[in-house]
């Protein structure tokens, strides 16, 4: 009896797939890094157009990693994921290589453990919804100008500067932030310009003049790469990152590599000038 | 008498409007998409992760309905309960809770009748399938620029059975599906070849199925603990197991169960927004 039920359970079940089947949320996703099976793994938070796995290449920055690698002929594999949960959690528990991105939330004893490497120095500006702010927002490098606003956070962003002059705080990730201004439950957020010209196009490049700008750079962040030291491979994968990296950087690669999709010369030079910087320290 | 009528009266009134003020609290409604068997309309209590909810649901009280909608106007919305893997989701909406309740597999399907190329069961890199043209069912390829600039052929389709007779007719060089949904087609289509059809794993672990309840649901923690001491319940009293049981031949194990729901229930962790 059971075995016919189960039979006409299979046979309903055969019937829908011979069906057309629309797109499903239960099923294979097939992106950049759909093949894991690499087992020096880096696990990269994504950050468009820097990290991506919507950008070519998966982003200026893993093009700039898996390039060092290269150099030294060894392989690995970026897998890029959504939430800084996934990052804590690969870090914490399942003793990644190596993580890498901006607002990781890893705790200062946690750092203890990470050789840190920066790969690119953003500076971010502040940003809100005009129509709902029509007289303007302004900034000017003072806090305080934002005081009683509320400030759309990245998840694992350290805010407690923000609370201190007294501006309310809520987390999210970047394209829920950006709902989250037209529909004012934040008024401003902060973003690198590449991020925030890549989300406009694409996501809101209807209204994209809406989202304004303000004067003043609200924080340079620097996006790192982090080798774990609690992984046996961490110290000697950050050894020879660190010689690939200066190799591309002399040979080049690490310039082309940014003026591909950074397309900004001056932006370039002053990432070559810091990378010559930190390599020489 | 007139007061003992009235005060019967009273305790009624009351007691119904209790009644019903729980059964509103405890009234959820969950979005899911037609992807069979995990969810469908047509299947008993809606698809196997549908009856995984139906019980976990009556293991907790709490009265859950299941609406399907387009996977577009799921992720459109961004103030929607939604099940699924939280994959497709995460990118467009912030959820308050995420409860992981099921996994799925999915690997490489070639074809071949020959036992000759053994060494051809495993793939390591994506590299391996530079020059090759992969099936997939339409939707599930987030990404083709990369894989065009590597090289790699995709070739959608709309229908599980296509992509396996494409594979089978040599079309195609592989096949990417959910274990479960590439068995059954399989045993269907070519009963007396199921052998012929290598199945490469891709992924070390498996993919969620979650009930995502977004920060607009009332009472949102209270409900995501309810389901959570549901799912824990029908694990215990061997429910979920006969659930499994009736779509898939596959041995359940529990501790493997249990270790990679808690896996994905930290992966998916949702930190305080505020």
């Amino acid at each position: 009896m059971r075995t016919t039920n189960k039979n006409r359970l299979n046979f309903l079940i055969l019937l829908i797939f011979s069906l057309t089947i629309p797109l499903m949320a239960t099923g294979p996703r097939v992106s950049t890094n759909f093949l894991t099976l690499d087992e020096n793994e880096i696990y990269a938070l994504d950050i468009p157009p820097f990290i991506s796995t919507e950008v070519s290449g998966g982003g200026a920055i893993s093009e700039i990693v898996n390039a060092a690698f290269s150099e030294e002929k060894m392989s690995i594999a970026i897998t890029t994921v959504p939430l800084q949960s996934m990052i804590k959690y690969y870090f914490t528990q399942e003793k990644a290589l190596a993580i890498m991105g901006r607002n990781l939330g890893v705790s200062e004893k946690d750092k203890k453990s990470l050789i840190s490497i920066p790969l690119y120095i953003a500076s971010e500006n502040y940003l809100y919804y005009k129509p709902l702010h029509p007289k303007g927002l302004e900034f000017k490098g003072e806090l305080l100008n934002l005081k009683g606003l509320t400030y759309g956070a990245s998840k694992g962003e350290d805010t407690s500067s923000y609370k201190n002059k007294n501006i309310k705080v809520k987390k999210g990730r970047a394209l829920s932030l950006f709902k989250k201004l037209k529909k004012g439950t934040i008024d401003f957020i902060s973003m690198p310009s590449l991020s925030r010209q890549w989300f406009l196009e694409k996501h809101h490049s209807k209204d994209k003049n809406n989202f304004t700008v303000m004067e003043g750079i609200s924080k340079t962040v620097a996006i790192k790469l982090y080798f774990n030291l609690n992984h046996s491979k961490g110290k000697e994968f950050s050894d020879s990152f660190k010689k690939g990296l200066r190799s591309i950087v002399q040979n080049g690669k690490y310039a082309s590599i940014l003026k591909k999709h950074i397309k900004n010369s001056s932006d370039v030079k002053l990432q070559l000038k810091f990378m010559d910087e930190f390599l020489s320290r | 008498m007139f007061q003992r009528i009235l005060l019967s009266f009273v305790i009624i009134f009351y007691s119904t409007y209790l009644y019903a003020e729980n059964l509103e609290m405890n009234s959820i409604v969950l979005e899911a998409n037609e992807a069979p068997p995990f969810w469908s309309k047509v299947l008993p209590h809606n698809g196997m992760a549908g009856e995984i909810i139906y019980e976990i649901s009556k293991a907790c009280a709490i009265n859950t309905t299941i609406i399907f909608k387009p996977l577009s106007r799921l992720i459109e919305d961004d103030t929607n309960n939604d099940l699924g893997n939280p994959a497709f989701f995460i990118d467009n909406q912030d959820f308050k809770q995420i409860i992981p309740i099921a996994l799925y597999n999915i690997s490489l399907y070639r074809y071949s009748n020959s036992n000759s190329n053994s060494n051809s069961n495993t793939i390591k890199s994506i590299d391996e399938l530079v020059g090759k043209s992969v099936g997939l069912i339409k939707g599930a390829l987030i990404d083709s620029t990369y894989f065009k600039e590597k090289g790699i052929d995709f070739e959608e389709s709309y229908s599980h059975q296509s992509l396996f007779k494409k594979l089978k007719l040599g079309r195609i060089d592989y096949v990417i599906e959910i274990d479960l949904v590439s068995q059954q087609t399989i045993r269907k289509l070519f009963p007396l070849e199921v052998d012929n059809f290598i199945q490469i794993p891709i992924q070390r672990f498996s993919n969620p199925i979650a009930i995502m309840l977004a920060h607009e649901q009332e009472n949102v923690d209270y409900i995501a603990n309810k389901y959570r001491e549901g799912l824990k319940k029908i694990i215990e009293n061997g429910v979920y197991e006969k659930i499994l049981k009736k779509y898939s031949n596959k041995r359940f194990v529990k501790a493997d169960l249990l270790k990679n729901l808690q896996r994905y229930n930290l992966l998916y962790y949702v930190e305080d927004e505020e």
